[in-house]
């Protein structure tokens, strides 16, 4: 399910927030409704942490990561990794990066199995990523804007780009990436898709701003309209069945 | 008129329509193909929406209009196959993703993209038009086989030339597109559903070598095990024309009701007499007789503790017998059957939900082993037998190998999976898997274009066709036949009666009663559309497109009833156009009562065969009429004590109104007094006056010097004049004594001479505890007062 949300009076709560598969960052100081909108849908099946960066609430653009890591900017304070790294699982994986760029969350996009890179990171960053996020990593441009992960959202089941990406760029990514793309925009309009949404194999939350027009886009090409932490297993055994009867 | 009108109307909605697979045009049959193209090219359309809207700003920044959503909707829906080139190097197209991930790593690709940066850092509002790269990248060599790498021609042309020159393929090996090397987007793998059949006869223009194809489900021809190895055009092809039945028998409108009517008695017989009798055993004798002229299909579903069951009659698509039992077998909140869990976990579990569980379980497959006895002969006679059944349960329906003389063997050929996605396992999803199985996709290929653009719209929306229309050659792929005129006469000058205020609703049944015929026949007919009213006159048919909407909405409620029991349809919805979702019949009502007919006649026709979807209809939970009555003697009484109280209400504002106005006349009647004194005595001698004035003329005096009334109007007739001081004197004066006696008065409450009001002591000298008007000489006293009181 795609759900709205609002980071105290701000629509852009791909700043404030971090998802993955396996779980879910939400920074300090936001209003309980923020917070619960969050634990409804996530509740009991990933954690869902509170946490500042570098004693900074703009957490979903200082970190990265997926499924089985997460990255944080050498600003983050020893506190919050040890804070982060008691209440994440055990499977992921934690690495403080040193690195100029040092706004992971704009620069890196990723799913679990491809990351885009802002084509100026660090060899040794690029080798971390690949490493601890267990990617494959490509040094690349969104509608030749650098920031890659500001100007994109990637799910393992699809991915939102800016909206003035070309269909050969689109194309091109979407072999690159092995999902489905499509150009569009989340809170009405804005190009800024990885601060307006946030979103993993089941579920995407957006800006309040966001109409029901770029909300079912969203959950078309993240395949969201039925989508449970479970379903996989559902359609799997459906066509094994199929395959085998 | 009406058939060249309805030609053309046919050839524009042709693709995208379906048609029963049992009743295909005979122009389709008599030269039926199994064409190869068709079946292994799926169509992709490109959609090529570059549009350039140049502005001075980066031209990234979005400036969304309509025309931009409606790019990007059709970005989104049009299919889309992911290709692998790099665009940064100008253009290259590689094998296969492995390679193009191979060359983003190099270095050469890393520099042309910071050369395609600094470019663009310079050029930042030009917009780039396809297959141009004005940053100059370097090339790299070709790394991997030429055809790849460097070849200029698009991947698809040869393909496309394969496909045309029939003479070529025999010499060259047919080049298959590849369909792995992208990501394919949904359309298509619903095509590859599909087996296509084309026609010679289709009446489509060669020049444009369209070809309009016929797509049927695959697992209805191609038995299962044999899927996919080998397909033998010839054999489906007779398969396909062996399947094929005589159009349905066509049944009036009042046959059908008699019909129903003797089902319902049937029903009511059955299950009088199973309670008697015991269970299933009953049913037997009351299977119905089969029709040689016709074929049946069985389709069997079951999921956790759900099963449901139906044989149909192909002729006419009709359900002619079905069974649905439901258990509490799967483990609430965890999932997956009692009996898995039992075998995973290695011993059964004890708890009383595993028991019961355990029971249902068992209960379901005996329940279903003795149904598909009783269907046995119904069963042997199918031609198909859909199951969708998980592979762990599957001995529910199919008896261990060793079991003699079971009714449905695993090897069967006529046994095959469901082919579509298939939820709970209820009636109604068993009518609609029959429906999509046994109808025939009619889709428009061109095959002159190339495989990318080949016009394919599986958005479309799907227009059902109703099966007695279709008979064969005459319809000429016409899917809309015209309506009966008369009829549409009939139900406007119905209608027009129904709007008509001076007739009662009791003549309007009367006249329906008359026409009853006419109106079945008006319902019944295929042609007549779901919102007939939509051409009528002198009614806003977009509000009340049929007369059931239009009763309800001018609050007949009697026409209701009627208008249902007669087969009016109450889930339409009104709106144009229709599949914007609108209103109910029921959500249009009038008032209450005819709302409240509405759900009477639901508890009254509740659970009949083919009943309403109540819940389509959105009408609330059924009423009955006492119920009804109840509520109606409820909302008199609560209407009775509201107007009771308001004109209570509006009786004690008038006191009160009145009261107050008493007070201002008093008043006034002082200020009037003290304005007379003063004139009589000629002067202001204000000083001398106040202190003897009462409280009432004081606060009179007061109000005037405010409103400064007293001076300005008054003054002048006065023979003597005041100077500004004075006045100003007089107001001060009049202003130490208003706050002295204000002093005074505090002084007086507090030194009361009061008595304690709740022992009656006396207060004198002490400070008393006050609340409301109350005083008291001790806080217990207070206390106790309090309580008195329920404070």
């Amino acid at each position: 399910m795609a759900v709205r949300a609002q980071f105290e009076n701000s629509n852009e709560i791909g700043v404030f927030s971090k998802l993955t598969n396996s779980y879910c960052l939400v920074a300090l100081g936001g209003s309980e409704n923020f917070y619960s909108v969050f634990e409804s849908e996530l509740g009991d099946v990933v954690p869902v942490v509170h946490t500042s960066i570098g004693g900074t609430r703009i957490i979903g653009r200082l970190t990265a990561g997926n499924r089985r890591g997460l990255l944080v900017p050498n600003s983050t304070t020893d506190q919050e990794l040890q804070h982060i790294r008691n209440s994440l699982p055990d499977s992921v994986a934690i690495q403080r990066i040193e690195e100029r760029l040092s706004a992971l969350g704009n620069v890196i996009a990723c799913n679990d199995y491809v990351a885009l890179v802002h084509p100026d990171l660090d060899r040794e960053t690029e080798e971390i990523i690949a490493d601890v996020l267990g990617v494959e990593v490509f040094r690349q441009t969104i509608a030749d804007n650098v920031l890659i992960g500001s100007y994109c959202a990637l799910s393992n089941q699809g991915g939102l780009v800016h909206p003035r990406t070309s269909l050969q760029d689109q194309d091109e990514l979407s072999s690159l990436l092995q999902v489905p793309l499509v150009a569009g925009t989340v809170n009405r309009g804005s190009d800024v898709i990885g601060a307006g949404l946030v979103v993993n194999d089941w579920s995407a939350f957006a800006g309040m701003d966001t109409t029901s027009t770029e909300l079912s886009v969203v959950e078309s090409i993240f395949k969201l309209q039925n989508a449970q932490p479970s379903a996989i297993v559902g359609e799997m055994r459906d066509s094994l069945i199929d395959n085998f009867s | 008129m009406t058939t060249s009108n309805s030609k053309t109307k046919g050839k524009k909605s042709v693709s995208g329509t379906r048609v029963s697979i049992f009743h295909l045009p005979a122009t389709l049959l008599d030269s039926i193909e199994f064409p190869n193209e068709l079946n292994q090219i799926n169509g992709i359309r490109f959609e090529n929406t570059s549009s350039a809207i140049q502005g001075k700003r980066h031209y990234s920044t979005p400036h969304i209009d309509d025309q931009q959503v409606k790019e990007v909707s059709q970005a989104f829906e049009t299919v889309r196959l992911a290709r692998s080139t790099c665009n940064t190097c100008g253009g290259i197209d590689f094998e296969d993703t492995q390679a193009q991930r191979v060359h983003f790593k190099t270095k050469i690709h890393q520099e042309n993209m910071s050369r395609k940066i600094d470019w663009r850092q310079n050029n930042a509002d030009v917009h780039i038009v396809e297959n141009e790269y004005p940053w100059n990248p370097t090339k790299p060599e070709i790394v991997d086989n030429g055809n790849a790498a460097s070849d200029e021609v698009p991947e698809w042309s040869e393909s496309e030339d394969s496909l045309l020159d029939a003479d070529d393929r025999e010499t060259e090996p047919v080049p298959v597109v590849r369909r792995s090397r992208g990501y394919l987007n949904i359309g298509s793998g619903e095509h590859s559903r599909y087996l296509w059949f084309t026609s010679e006869n289709s009446d489509i223009d060669q020049q444009s070598a369209e070809v309009v194809a016929y797509g049927i489900q695959r697992r209805v021809l191609i038995p299962k095990g044999t899927h996919g190895v080998h397909v033998d055009a010839g054999l489906l092809i007779r398969e396909l024309r062996q399947m094929q039945l005589l159009p349905a028998v066509i049944k009036t409108q009042q046959e059908l009701k008699e019909q129903k009517r003797a089902e319902i008695e049937r029903q009511k017989e059955i299950s009088a007499g199973a309670l008697g009798n015991s269970g299933l055993s009953g049913l037997a004798a009351n299977l119905p007789e089969t029709d040689p002229q016709s074929s049946y299909w069985t389709i069997l579903g079951s999921d956790g503790g759900f099963f449901a069951a139906a044989i149909f009659e192909n002729r006419s698509g009709e359900i002619i017998v079905h069974k649905t039992i439901q258990r509490y077998t799967t483990r609430r909140k965890q999932g997956g059957l009692q009996s898995r869990q039992d075998n995973a976990a290695g011993h059964a579990a004890n708890s009383a939900g595993a028991q019961i569980r355990r029971h249902n379980e068992r209960r379901l497959q005996e329940e279903i082993y003795q149904l598909l006895e009783e269907w046995r002969p119904l069963i042997k006679t199918s031609t198909h037998v859909f199951v969708r059944v998980p592979r762990a349960s599957r001995k529910t329906f199919f008896a261990p190998a060793d079991t003699k003389n079971s009714v449905l063997e695993w090897d069967d050929p006529r046994i095959r999976a469901v082919p579509v996605a298939m939820g709970r396992p209820t009636l109604t999803e068993l009518q609609r898997i029959y429906r999509e199985i046994t109808t025939a996709r009619v889709e428009q290929f061109d095959l002159s274009r190339p495989p990318e653009e080949v016009a394919e719209e599986p958005t479309e929306t799907p227009i059902e066709v109703k099966q007695d229309d279709l008979d064969g050659s005459s319809s000429d792929y016409t899917l809309e036949p015209e309506p009966r005129p008369d009829l549409v006469a009939f139900l406007g000058k119905v209608a027009q009666m129904i709007m008509d205020e001076s007739l009662s609703d009791k003549q309007i049944v009367e006249f329906l009663c008359e026409n009853l015929a006419t109106l079945l026949d008006a319902f019944g007919d295929p042609a007549v559309e779901l919102r007939y009213l939509g051409e009528a006159e002198g009614l806003k048919a977009q509000r009340t497109p049929t007369l059931l909407h239009l009763a309800s909405s001018l609050g007949r409620k009697d026409l209701v009833g009627f208008l249902l029991d007669n087969g009016e349809d109450p889930t339409i919805t009104n709106g144009h156009p229709p599949q914007y979702t609108g209103m109910t019949a029921y959500e249009v009502s009038k008032d209450r009562a005819t709302r409240d007919a509405f759900r009477i006649y639901r508890f009254e026709h509740e659970g009949e065969i083919d009943g309403v979807d109540w819940q389509r209809a959105r009408v609330p939970e059924p009423l009955t009429r006492e119920q009804q009555q109840e509520n109606e003697s409820r909302e008199n009484e609560r209407r009775k004590k509201q107007r009771q109280k308001r004109s209570q209400r509006v009786r004690e504002q008038k006191e009160r109104k009145q009261r107050a106005q008493q007070n201002n006349r008093e008043e006034e009647l002082l200020l009037d007094k003290a304005m007379e004194e003063n004139k009589v005595q000629k002067g202001y001698s204000l000083k001398s006056n106040v202190a003897g004035m009462s409280d009432k003329e004081l606060r009179a005096r007061m109000l005037s010097m405010a409103t400064g009334a007293w001076i300005s109007k008054d003054k002048p007739k006065e023979s003597r004049s005041i100077s500004p001081t004075e006045q100003k004197a007089a107001e001060r004066e009049l202003r130490f004594q208003a706050a002295e006696r204000r002093r005074l008065g505090q002084q007086r409450m507090v030194y009361s001479t009061d008595n304690c009001t709740h022992c009656g002591k006396s207060l004198h000298g002490i400070i008393p505890f006050e609340q409301f008007d109350w005083k008291c000489c001790s806080t217990q006293c207070l206390h106790a007062h309090q309580e008195e009181y329920g404070i």
